[in-house]
């Protein structure tokens, strides 16, 4: 649980409402502060200037896709330092290796328990402040 | 195919070698071959444009064209068609070279004997089928793969809420609160839904690739039947307006009222898939000619021309499906279309880009029995198995 008043901001990027929904009650039920984006522009656009510490991101979504979310957000100078764990329904290896190459932090499939969403991200955070 | 003569289209530009291979030919015994000559490539061509020729027997060296490429020319031409090489004596070398580049066989001019000759047209022809058959199946597997990777991921959307809620509702039961439980176990009861519905479409899918679609026709209200579809409709998608027209008098029709149901849901489905909210999708039912014309149109993204007459196959739904559009299998049309055709219906689409889609199907209506009864079947269940 993270200490009250140091609330880390998580930015989930979504476009099934249901699966939006359980990964941000979760996420809010640990203590963070959660924003909500059901597409690939509008999770751009709220990844800068909101002190997000972490993307949760769908691959697979409407118009800009999750790997060009992933893309645009390593290789500018503002967002790149924001860790993004991938969250997505394809469990192909090559998917998973071409994610972590382009710069994700963590690769999780789904379907996914609660308790492992929850350690991913906990883990992501601690590794961030450690740096 | 065996009584039927073989039309075989001989390009060769010696007269002698012409004469020779016509005089082989029709000594054919039984099953006569059909000899067409051509003395130049071009002219071969252009026969072979015409259709119609189950072989070739090409010479390489042409006025118009030498060696290998004039084999890929005629490939080019007509990639079905079976091609037998004719080399030079001193040339085996090149007939060998052709087999490998894609003819079906070669024959060394001057070592032709009649037997050989007439075998090697039929063999190449048979080969050629073969080849044709791997090149399908081949195609066909990898269209299975393809939707096979597509079930999953959809199988795992709705299999990710019922794991999600179930373990947070184990996880976290104790810290909340009981409308807020029943919401989740709302989502774990959608989900559980649509998979039922996936589970329900592939098993359509595979009744029809194994001609076992059956339709259980009664007479149906069609009036009723559209007046629920488009109400639960309006439910599922506040979103859109939809609008339904209807004619004063109630529409009557032999048909499967589930199976027309799912047609006109599919239509809606993607009518308001592909259009943005606050449009109005519009349902029209008349009769008409003594069929009943049903029409779903939107105010949504279009269709391209090029692709109008493709999207309700199969194979191009497979091929095409985008990944921008989620939440399907992609096949929703071809099923419209196979339920559509096994009540001797059409089914087809008009379409603007930008300005939107209107998808129309037709039914015939059949005589109906004078006191018939709603409910009863009909008589039509033995040459309603859908073909295809």
């Amino acid at each position: 649980m993270v200490k009250k008043g140091s609330r880390a901001t998580i930015l989930i990027i979504e476009d099934e409402d249901d699966i939006r929904t359980f990964a941000s009650r979760v996420l809010e039920l640990e203590g963070y502060r959660v924003l909500q984006a059901s597409d690939g522009d509008e999770g751009l656009r709220l990844a800068g200037g909101n002190q997000v510490a972490l993307v949760l991101l769908d691959l697979r979504l409407p118009g800009r896709d999750g790997w060009v979310v992933l893309s645009q957000m390593k290789s500018g100078p503002e967002l790149s330092s924001i860790p993004v764990v991938v969250f997505t329904a394809s469990a192909a290896a090559e998917q998973r290796s071409q994610a972590l190459a382009g710069g994700a932090a963590d690769y999780l499939v789904k379907p996914l328990s609660a308790t492992s969403l929850r350690e991913s991200i906990a883990r992501i955070l601690r590794e961030k402040r450690r740096r | 195919m065996s009584n039927k003569a073989v039309k075989v289209l001989l390009i060769e530009d010696n007269p002698a070698d012409t004469r020779l291979i016509r005089e082989i030919l029709a000594e054919a015994k039984g099953s006569p071959f059909k000899l067409e000559c051509a003395a130049r490539l071009a002219t071969g061509l252009a026969c072979l444009a015409a259709g119609d020729i189950d072989a070739v027997l090409l010479d390489l060296g042409l006025p118009d064209s030498q060696g290998l490429s004039t084999l890929v020319k005629v490939q080019a031409e007509a990639s079905t068609i079976p091609v037998v090489v004719l080399t030079g004596l001193d040339d085996e070398e090149l007939g060998i070279r052709a087999v490998q580049f894609g003819a079906q066989d070669y024959s060394v001019k001057g070592q032709v004997d009649s037997n050989l000759l007439r075998r090697s047209v039929r063999y190449a022809i048979e080969r050629k089928r073969l080849e044709r058959r791997v090149v399908e199946y081949e195609e066909l597997n990898r269209l299975k793969s393809n939707l096979l990777s597509t079930v999953s991921h959809e199988l795992r959307t709705p299999l990710t809420s019922i794991k999600g809620y179930s373990t947070m509702l184990l996880d976290y039961g104790r810290r909340l609160k009981d409308d807020e439980k029943q919401e989740y176990l709302g989502a774990i009861d959608r989900a559980t839904d649509r998979m039922t519905e996936l589970v329900e479409h592939l098993l359509d899918i595979s009744r029809l690739e194994a001609g076992l679609l059956k339709l259980d026709k009664v007479l149906t209200d069609i009036t009723a039947l559209l007046q629920t579809t488009i109400a639960e409709a309006r439910l599922r998608t506040p979103g859109h307006k939809i609008v339904l027209n209807l004619p004063k008098t109630a529409l009557r029709l032999n048909s499967d009222g589930r199976r027309i149901r799912q047609v006109v849901d599919n239509l809606i489905e993607n009518a308001t898939k592909y259009s943005k909210a606050g449009s109005t999708v519009t349902i029209e039912a008349r009769s008409q000619d003594s069929e009943l014309v049903i029409s779903v149109a939107d105010q949504g993204i279009g269709i391209p021309r090029e692709n109008l007459g493709k999207i309700f196959d199969r194979m191009f739904n497979l091929e095409h499906r985008l990944a921008q559009n989620p939440g399907g299998l992609g096949l929703g049309l071809a099923l419209c279309k196979a339920l559509v055709e096994a009540h001797g219906g059409r089914i087809w689409v008009e379409s603007e880009l930008g300005k939107g889609s209107v998808f129309n199907f037709v039914l015939p209506q059949e005589a109906i029995a004078e006191g018939e009864a709603y409910g009863e079947k009909g008589q039509q269940s033995n040459n309603s198995h859908h073909r295809g």
